[in-house]
């Protein structure tokens, strides 16, 4: 499966990635990507690259749907179970490059 | 010295409680294969679209249920779509509001059945192919679009999302719209009066599709050329090219109010939810303070259809509508509440609910007057005739 993103920019459309996935329902929350691969939940950035991956016992089953409303994620297995979880949890890190969030344009006062 | 920061996502998600369970809470069985979820603003409820499972060759039958997982008390709640011969297609709940919930749903027919199915996670791969040009394509038209009016609602990646969902699970739906009367149902879910519907509407052209609902707005995929449902059709350099548009239309009891501050939309919700649950008194208290004749009319119009003067007058007052208070004391004096109620409803330019209420409680004279007042004079006189009839008929039965 290749997923492409659209990014809005002035009534145009970038593609910001193009990736292989095998992914059964995926979810997407700023930067981050939400996926239900195989038996775990994974979490990527947005070219795919692994940040996190979270494993699903026997008992709980695989993950088959995934649905993200601001703040909270839901997921069901093909066992029926229902988890819900907070992907709120951040930390706030100071960006390297000194480039101004969403606004690469402003001029920088020193 | 400027300084940039970012937030970005390190740490496990957190699991809300302990797992939930898609079973029937009477017997413990499960309820069926899930076809579709959404999870609602905190993380309290989720609702679940799901195909009954047949047999050995494991048929997929959509369930005309609506279910409605809550964490709170673990059960999972059920809306039935059942006697209205439909099926759910798809949901949507409020970004903020955890409660508010939205629901499309279709005729229930064969085609409609194969439809689901094809649309189940597990094809998603074969479609694959074919779909990812038509997501693209769909998406960045909707989206050309949605940036001039939507950007500060939704991030456009969500809006990317929705969009693939939408091309995905509706491959074959564009021919079916024209039989298959889509219909929008919103509605209140609750843990103490279960789930309430608070309006259901039937989606016509030029909307084809819900795409999700951010109160007070619900939003729409229309295809073709729009021609005024709402104010917010737009982009009219767009419509040689894209036949795919955003569209949205005001929620009911928002209505005249779609741009107000956050406070009175608060406010407006609770009106609404109690509204729904039919509590006019708490309703009223929620928006006594709202200095609008909007939210007045609308509680006005709900009036009628709860059949409550008293609050109606009070509406009226405020409405500044003095015609209508006046006609509303006079006709207090009719013996029928019907009758009374049916008199706002002339005011309120509600004819069709006043119609029904002359008839429902026998007053032909008023609604011989009120066809008189449209300038109906068949139906006046077809009226009369039957009413006459009747009268013949229960004095013949009389004697």
């Amino acid at each position: 499966m290749i997923l492409i993103h659209l990014k809005c920019t002035s009534l145009r459309s970038v593609q910001i990635s193009d990736f292989q996935t095998s992914a059964r329902s995926i979810a997407l929350r700023r930067d981050t990507l939400f996926m239900a691969e195989k038996n775990r939940l994974l979490i990527t950035n947005l070219h795919g690259v692994q940040r996190l991956s979270v494993s699903f016992t026997e008992a709980e089953g695989i993950p088959m749907l995934l649905d993200l409303n601001g703040n909270f994620l839901a997921i069901t297995t093909n066992n029926g179970i229902i988890k819900l979880m907070d992907v709120s949890r951040k930390v706030i890190e100071r960006e390297t490059s000194g480039n101004c969030y969403n606004h690469s344009n402003t001029t920088k006062q020193s | 010295m400027a300084r940039s920061f970012r937030s970005s996502f390190t740490q496990d998600p957190k699991p809300l409680g302990s797992s939930g369970k898609f079973l029937d809470s009477t017997n413990n069985t499960s309820i069926g294969a899930i076809r579709s979820i959404r999870v609602n603003s905190n993380g309290t409820r989720l609702s679940i679209l799901s195909d009954k499972v047949h047999g050995a060759l494991k048929i997929r039958e959509p369930d005309s249920r609506l279910h409605v997982y809550d964490s709170d008390r673990d059960i999972v709640d059920h809306y039935d779509f059942k006697n209205q011969k439909r099926i759910p297609v798809s949901h949507f709940w409020d970004p903020s509001e955890p409660k508010l919930l939205s629901c499309e749903t279709r005729l229930a027919s064969v085609s409609d059945s194969t439809n689901s199915i094809s649309s189940s996670p597990t094809d998603e791969p074969s479609e694959q192919p074919e779909e990812k040009t038509e997501v693209s394509e769909r998406s960045e038209r909707v989206q050309q679009v949605y940036r001039r009016e939507y950007e500060p609602l939704l991030t456009s990646s969500h809006l990317l999302l929705s969009a693939q969902q939408n091309s995905v699970s509706r491959v074959p739906t564009s021919s079916l719209t024209t039989s298959s009367k889509p219909e929008i149902t919103t509605m209140f879910v609750t843990a103490d009066f279960g789930i309430k519907m608070q309006d259901v509407f039937a989606l016509e052209k030029p909307l084809e599709t819900l795409l999700g609902l951010d109160v007070p707005r619900l939003y729409f995929v229309s295809t073709s050329p729009s021609d005024g449902i709402d104010s917010n059709s737009e982009s009219k350099d767009d419509d040689s090219s894209s036949p795919s548009k955003l569209m949205s239309k005001v929620m009911r009891d928002f209505v005249g109010l779609e741009d107000v501050d956050n406070i009175t939309k608060a406010a407006l919700l609770d009106f609404s939810y109690f509204l729904t649950i039919g509590n006019m008194d708490e309703a009223y208290r929620a928006v006594k303070l709202i200095k609008n004749p909007s939210v007045w009319e609308n509680m006005a119009h709900m009036c009628v259809k709860t059949k409550r003067l008293d609050v109606a007058e009070v509406c009226l007052g405020n409405m500044g509508h003095a015609r209508g208070a006046a006609a509303v004391r006079l006709a207090k004096n009719e013996p029928e509440l019907e009758a009374a109620v049916g008199a706002v409803a002339v005011q309120l330019g509600l004819l069709e609910d006043a119609e029904r209420l002359f008839k429902e409680c026998g007053r032909y004279d008023l609604l011989n007057n009120l066809y008189q007042g449209q300038g109906k004079w068949e139906e006046g006189e077809r009226e009369k005739r039957a009413s006459l009839d009747e009268d013949e008929n229960t004095s013949q039965r009389a004697k």
